[in-house]
């Protein structure tokens, strides 16, 4: 029984992996595909975003380790687009739309916004509405859901449960983008902790109570996420005194969405299939991308120091082979369309 | 083309002022001119190669050595002691905080009084206090680790970062000190930690190579200045590299702009300015004041009481080595930079003999494993020279005094970088060798107290890392080159913000100094001046 | 954050090691493991090991051809001296001479492929085994207050 528990735990901690995972691609595709120098507004807070993603990855990953999990990423659970995310056979409830790698445009924004809104709890709703089926999960129930069963199986068998190795924990030392954030965890306070960031900060959040301000004007890069999506949507910044249920009203965020290379929507290898320049490209940059997740995989499992080549080689390696397909159009391409990296695994011979 | 402010030269001078002018004046109308092209920063492929080979990638953009047998080199030393060049700055983006080492020591009261205490130079025109507040400033800027409750000198503010650590390595000085009687603090290091304060630059993770940090942890101006230029916030922000500037056009007392060669198309080109900016370091900003020259400035701009190019100065940089019997802990360098200084010796009671610091190199057990392996050691004979007797060192700096013989000028042919090379012509003060007597005794004492007998007479680098004085603030137009707002003495629009400025460089490090300086001229021209 | 100005992104497109080369520079990074004593596991420093081969190659593209002639020197020396004998040859440069230019491909090898190999494998870790807790070229972590300091500090003399 404890061992079914332990199970489902485990496994949806691989989903919550490859949800936080997700979410990144299409958010770099959409900042690397301004043209400088126009949206650097726009840019700043997607990025925001991204950077909070990988911190959200890095929590789970943490709760996975202490509780003797192991964090895998490879050829068949990284995303792929359009992305569809199910969770046992279900789809979230909240999540019930394609997410695509795209160009920076106004629909894309409100697909951003989409996966980041604050959802009241189907269970609340129902009960509000005295319905008797109860629908799938929000995202924000599912990590609730996560929650719960770490408390059953710490309380069924004390003690049993944060056994993981510390030494695989990530600490503050590999996260320095707003100076901290990621939470060691070794035992059910600090899952809890850790994982209710990944709630608050993104999906799932909902103020508690309507007028609860749950976005900070006064520090927007510390907003949750749909309401810096939000601001860029709406070209607004949100005052004081905005109701986070309705949209800010505060000073013009100037957005170009005429500023952005027009690239080919979810590209697959076979798109350049006629363009070898292209396609080389590609290949080097999925070649980068999946040494990254490999070493991605390998940080998040048991050595963390290799974080610091996943991201100063691997990340920073991505861009510059990113915007160069991102300026190049496809030879012969009718619609006129940029290249764009398509985020696949490249299986190499071993 | 007509800009407002021009700046020679793009290293933290330029960077400081134009934040502090863009930050009032998001539209304000800014050209930098750098004669050098950009190094990549922060590139992992770059790093390992640094790693691996020791080599730098900006090493290209140094000083060749002076002309020798065989070896045709650079610039030419006529005096009686080589100050070298080479390796001494670097031609490009982000001018020499490319490779600075990031030590950032504030300068203490008395430096700001060297001629009432000593009678020796010319005083600041102002003192301590009128800097102090740009030393906060300039803390942040940098992105300073240090220790905000060290008496030192008077602070008004925090560090922005903790002070890191003294090291394991810092052990056989601190007992020395103790045993001595002798002060001694934290090193206060431009290396940026971690605060709640939100930076998309990242901070030390203490890799141990700061001359090509992998993070960006370690300020280079043009890292920061390529934020500023990166989204066009301010879009009358400008950068040409390659701009090798001739001379700075001068119109009666105005400067009307400058006449510069495009390195990339081999074109003179002529751009007018409001008023300009001379930041090139201490050499080439004196260089090209002295080949400004017009009717009304026949010996170049700023040059009518013959004080331009003169009072030429550096630190004196002594290195003492001795020997320690036996290594049981296994001291070894685990980091890259210092983080324990003495600056006893750094006091009003010195001042007139030529004060100095003494500093904890990272690697006074200079043990380094690589090396050792490389050569073919086995693992026996390497944990046998590790724990056995090892070479310990201390460091220091020392200051000197500007003479109006010590001086530099142009020397008329064009280095490999397309920049005119430089005439140093540097004696030593006759006393000189005597007070090094005087510091051989003192750290003689020190060695005895590490458990370690000093070997022989130091090392002294002349190599001009710390030069300064060449356009040097005075109040009296007759003594100097700038004034106390570091506009070239009678004209209305011309600056020189560098190291050049500088009357005296006390025995400290003198960026953070420059960089208060920076941030207090960007003030002053916010203000409404010229 | 990012560079304004990069590489062009085909310069990216250097040549590769083969399998086997890849393999046998792989077997000298491990050997050095054992002839030093060290104690680190090689193993998780495979895929930066890796990535560094392909940042050597991508600055200068000859490292392609060293790599493949360390591969084939080692290939001959295993053959003569069997797998121990045949790394300690290479590491122990006992037929070293003080040219700087590398006279013969053994020379070559040291130089380029097992002397850069030695350096990265001491900052990735080996160093520990000589009692330090970094080393330069080792990402020891950031300063943080109240966090275990990422070097031996004057208070663990103490």
């Amino acid at each position: 029984m404890a061992d079914d528990k332990k199970a489902m735990l485990l496994s949806r901690l691989a989903t919550a992996v490859e949800l936080e995972l997700s979410t990144i691609p299409p958010y770099m595709v959409a900042i690397l595909s301004m043209k400088l120098s126009a949206n650097r507004e726009a840019a700043d807070l997607i990025r925001s975003v991204m950077i909070e993603e990988m911190l959200h990855l890095a929590l789970v990953a943490n709760v996975t380790n202490a509780v003797g999990g192991s964090v895998r990423i490879g050829p068949n659970n990284i995303p792929s687009y359009p992305l569809k995310m199910t969770f046992e056979g279900h789809e979230f409830a909240d999540r019930q739309f394609d997410v695509n790698l795209a160009p920076f445009s106004k629909d894309n924004v409100a697909i951003f916004m989409e996966i980041e809104e604050p959802q009241e709890t189907p269970r609340a709703r129902a009960l509000r509405e005295k319905e008797i089926d109860i629908p799938e999960l929000t995202i924000g129930e599912f990590y609730a859901s996560i929650i719960t069963l770490l408390g059953e199986l710490d309380a069924e068998n004390p003690g049993a449960l944060f056994t993981g190795d510390p030494a695989w924990q990530l600490h503050d030392d590999y996260y320095w983008s707003s100076g901290g954030g990621i939470i060691p965890v070794n035992d059910l306070a600090s899952a809890k902790a850790a994982l209710d960031i990944v709630i608050t900060q993104g999906e799932g959040a909902w103020p508690a109570v309507r007028g609860t301000k749950a976005f900070n004007p006064a520090a927007p890069l510390k907003m949750g996420h749909y309401y810096r999506f939000s601001e860029v949507f709406y070209g607004r910044h949100y005052t004081v005194d905005d109701d986070p249920a309705t949209p800010p009203t505060g000073a013009p965020l100037p957005v170009d969405y005429t500023a952005v290379y027009p690239i080919k929507i979810n590209p697959t290898s076979a798109d350049y299939a006629n363009d070898p320049d292209l396609a080389k490209l590609n290949n080097a940059f999925n070649a980068r991308y999946t040494m990254m997740l490999r070493q991605l995989e390998q940080a998040l499992s048991g050595t963390p120091k290799t974080l610091y080549t996943a991201i100063m080689n691997g990340m920073h390696g991505l861009t510059s082979v990113a915007i160069g397909m991102m300026s190049t159009p496809i030879k012969g391409d009718a619609a006129g369309r940029n290249g764009c990296p398509t985020f696949e695994w490249l299986i190499e011979p071993e | 083309m007509k800009v407002g402010t021009l700046f020679i030269g793009s290293g933290v001078a330029a960077t400081a002022i134009s934040q502090r002018l863009l930050k009032k004046d998001p539209n304000a109308s800014i050209l930098i001119l750098e004669a050098g092209v950009r190094t990549k920063t922060m590139d992992f492929g770059l790093w390992e190669n640094y790693v691996v080979t020791g080599q730098l990638p900006y090493q290209p953009y140094e000083d060749l050595v002076y002309p020798q047998r065989d070896n045709p080199g650079e610039n030419a030393s006529v005096g009686g002691t080589d100050i070298p060049l080479s390796g001494a700055r670097v031609f490009t983006y982000g001018g020499s905080t490319m490779h600075w080492g990031g030590w950032s020591f504030r300068l203490k009261p008395e430096d700001f009084h060297l001629f009432s205490n000593t009678g020796q130079v010319i005083d600041w025109p102002f003192g301590y206090e009128t800097l102090e507040p740009y030393y906060c400033q300039a803390e942040h800027h940098l992105a300073v680790s240090g220790d905000s409750d060290d008496p030192t000198v008077p602070r008004s503010e925090h560090y922005p970062f903790n002070a890191f650590p003294y090291t394991l390595e810092d052990q056989p000085a601190v007992n020395a000190f103790h045993q001595l009687g002798i002060d001694y603090s934290h090193v206060p290091i431009a290396r940026r930690g971690v605060s709640s304060v939100p930076s998309h630059h990242a901070p030390c993770q203490t890799t141990g190579t700061c001359k090509y940090c992998p993070f960006g942890a370690r300020y280079v101006a043009s890292n920061y200045m390529d934020d500023m230029r990166a989204w066009n916030d301010y879009p009358n922000l400008d950068v040409k590299l390659g701009a090798v500037v001739l001379e700075v056009r001068m119109a009666g007392r105005r400067a009307a702009g400058v006449t510069y060669i495009d390195r990339t198309t081999g074109e003179r080109v002529v751009v007018d300015a409001d008023r300009v900016i001379v930041a090139g370091g201490t050499i080439e900003s004196a260089k090209l004041l002295l080949r400004s020259k017009s009717a009304d400035w026949p010996d170049g701009v700023g040059n009518q009481s013959d004080m331009v190019g003169r009072h030429f100065i550096t630190h004196p940089y002594f290195v003492y080595t001795g020997t320690l019997n036996e290594n049981p802990l296994r001291l070894q360098p685990e980091m890259n930079f210092p983080t324990l200084v003495s600056r006893y010796y750094d006091s009003a009671a010195e001042q007139k003999k030529g004060k100095f610091v003494l500093v904890n190199p990272p690697d006074p057990v200079e043990f380094y494993l690589a090396p050792q392996m490389q050569a073919g050691k086995s693992r026996e004979t390497i944990d046998a020279m590790l724990t056995g007797s090892n070479k310990i060192q201390m460091h220091g700096m020392i200051e000197v005094f500007g003479r109006f013989d010590n001086r530099v000028t142009n020397l008329p042919k064009l280095n490999h970088m397309g920049m005119p090379e430089t005439i140093v012509d540097y004696t030593k003060d006759s006393g000189f060798d005597d007070r090094m007597k005087e510091l051989q005794l003192i750290v003689t004492r020190i060695f005895v107290a590490m458990g370690a007998t000093l070997t022989d007479k130091p090392s002294i680098s002349w190599r001009a890392d710390h030069a300064a004085s060449t356009c040097r603030m005075s109040v009296d137009e007759k003594q100097g080159v700038v004034d106390a707002n570091l506009r070239v003495h009678g004209t209305e629009n011309l600056y020189v913000c560098s190291n050049a400025t500088f009357p005296n460089i006390g025995s400290v490090n003198p960026t953070l100094t420059l960089t208060a300086l920076s941030l207090r001229l960007g003030d002053h021209l916010n203000d409404g001046a010229s | 954050m990012y560079q304004t100005k990069v590489l062009h992104p085909l310069s990216a497109l250097v040549p590769t090691v083969t399998d086997s080369v890849a393999a046998s520079m792989w077997n000298l990074f491990v050997a050095i493991g054992p002839y030093w004593e060290l104690t680190d596991d090689p193993e998780p420093y495979r895929l930066r090991f890796t990535t560094f081969m392909q940042n050597r190659i991508a600055l200068n593209p000859i490292y392609a051809a060293f790599y493949a002639a360390a591969a084939t020197c080692i290939d001959v020396l295993i053959a003569h001296l069997g797998e121990p004998a045949a790394y300690a040859v290479i590491f122990s440069k006992q037929n070293d001479d003080v040219a700087s230019v590398p006279l013969t491909t053994l020379n070559l090898v040291q130089q380029y492929v097992s002397s850069e190999f030695i350096a990265i494998r001491v900052a990735l870790g080996g160093f520990k085994d000589f009692g330090a807790i970094n080393y330069c070229g080792y990402f020891g972590g950031a300063n943080i207050l109240d966090e275990p300091v990422p070097y031996r500090t004057l208070k663990d003399a103490q």
